[in-house]
């Protein structure tokens, strides 16, 4: 707790900009990804046809990079485009860690639709905080995936987790039994709980969390001007709860959420720091 | 970007623990999103982006082309009933 006088933001329409400019950013992915989907769909694939969605998707490059590692050849249906889409989102996490997750993440963006439907049709804040006891252990699920995915991948020679993949059988149009009943069960859970998939089930957010650790791009706190509202951690869509100096959980989608919503000016930035 | 360094006092008053460089928050996501961008654009440029084919073991490039084997290899593909319908009609 601080003594000194609370400095508050000034309430100019500029505030707002930052996360109406998410809200843009994160509507023209989704729309890109959906109309992908949706020309596939339409047009069909094959030489003279469209892009299937498997050619955009940065965790088909994950899967088929080990592939030509292990086996010297890429998976059946990927491109290099998957490559190059992985590259790039790997130059993100380079320098900001998971902001893929927050600003770019056509399926993150959908989650937090359904979340915010719900709040919005219900009136109350309704997408719940699972207890910590059950939570912290489910935290860590998604590196499971993502070993049992790799691991799936490399025994059968080709992109298993498509048949699975929640955010394939929304926008590819390309719908199995099992891909909707998963992408079923991730819509409730994301009702219930925002942004549930990102957190406990996500592969490609369990690789994109360990660059949290290492990006020069951190948000962080000014603990003498912090007087503890709270207010940040209600408002994280990941719930991180704990304000170190330098928040680098690996939870983190720099989503900026918490700097819009700290009522003290400067307490939270985003700040580059190279060395520590 | 404000170069802000521990024990500097803030325009607003705030003191400040900050070693590193302040990004504005209205800048950050230009930033990381130009990184994403230049990259795809960049393998564009190169002829990198290739969406459709698939390079991967069985992939076979999705089509077959015909016209350029010879007449007897496009008989031994064919099976011995598909020659004598041909043959027949």
């Amino acid at each position: 707790m601080s003594s000194t006088p609370v400095a508050k933001k000034k309430s100019t329409g500029l505030q707002f900009k930052v996360l109406y400019l998410r809200r843009i950013i994160q509507a023209v992915f989704v729309a890109i990804v959906a109309y992908v989907g949706v020309q596939h769909f339409v047009i069909g694939g094959g030489p003279t046809g469209a892009p299937s969605f498997d050619a955009f998707c940065p965790f088909g490059g994950v899967a088929s990079l080990w592939s030509i590692l292990t086996t010297g050849s890429m998976l059946q249906k990927t491109n290099l485009s998957n490559l190059v889409l992985l590259l790039a989102t790997l130059a993100t996490a380079l320098v900001a860690g998971r902001f893929f997750c927050g600003w770019i993440c056509p399926f993150g963006t959908v989650q937090e639709w359904f979340s915010r439907s719900v709040s919005w049709l219900t009136g109350k804040r309704l997408p719940l905080s699972m207890p910590a006891s059950i939570d912290r252990p489910l935290r860590y699920v998604k590196f499971v995936v993502l070993a049992a995915v790799i691991g799936a991948t490399i025994w059968a020679g080709s992109l298993v987790f498509a048949e699975v993949c929640p955010y394939r059988a929304l926008f590819s149009a390309e719908f199995t039994t099992l891909g909707l009943v998963v992408f079923g069960a991730v819509a409730l859970g994301s009702l219930l709980f925002e942004r549930f998939w990102c957190k406990y089930l996500c592969p490609l957010g369990a690789i994109l969390a360990v660059f949290n650790k290492v990006s020069p791009l951190k948000i962080t706190t000014d603990t003498s001007a912090c007087f503890t509202c709270d207010k940040c951690a209600r408002t994280c869509p990941m719930n991180i709860t704990d304000r170190p100096e330098r928040i680098d959980s690996l939870e983190c989608i720099r989503c900026l959420e918490c700097v819009e919503s700290c009522p003290k000016e400067g307490a939270l930035e985003i700040e580059m720091r190279l060395l520590g | 970007m404000t170069q802000f360094k521990s024990g500097d006092t803030r325009p607003n008053g705030s003191s400040a623990s900050r070693r590193g460089i302040c990004v504005q928050r209205y800048v950050f996501p230009f930033i990381i999103l130009a990184i994403f961008v230049v990259i795809i654009g960049g393998a564009m440029v190169l002829g990198l982006w290739q969406t459709k084919g698939g390079q991967g073991r069985g992939d076979g490039g999705g089509h077959e082309d015909h016209s350029a084997l010879p007449a007897i290899e496009i008989v031994a593909q064919k099976s011995s009933t598909q020659l004598f319908e041909e043959v027949t009609l």
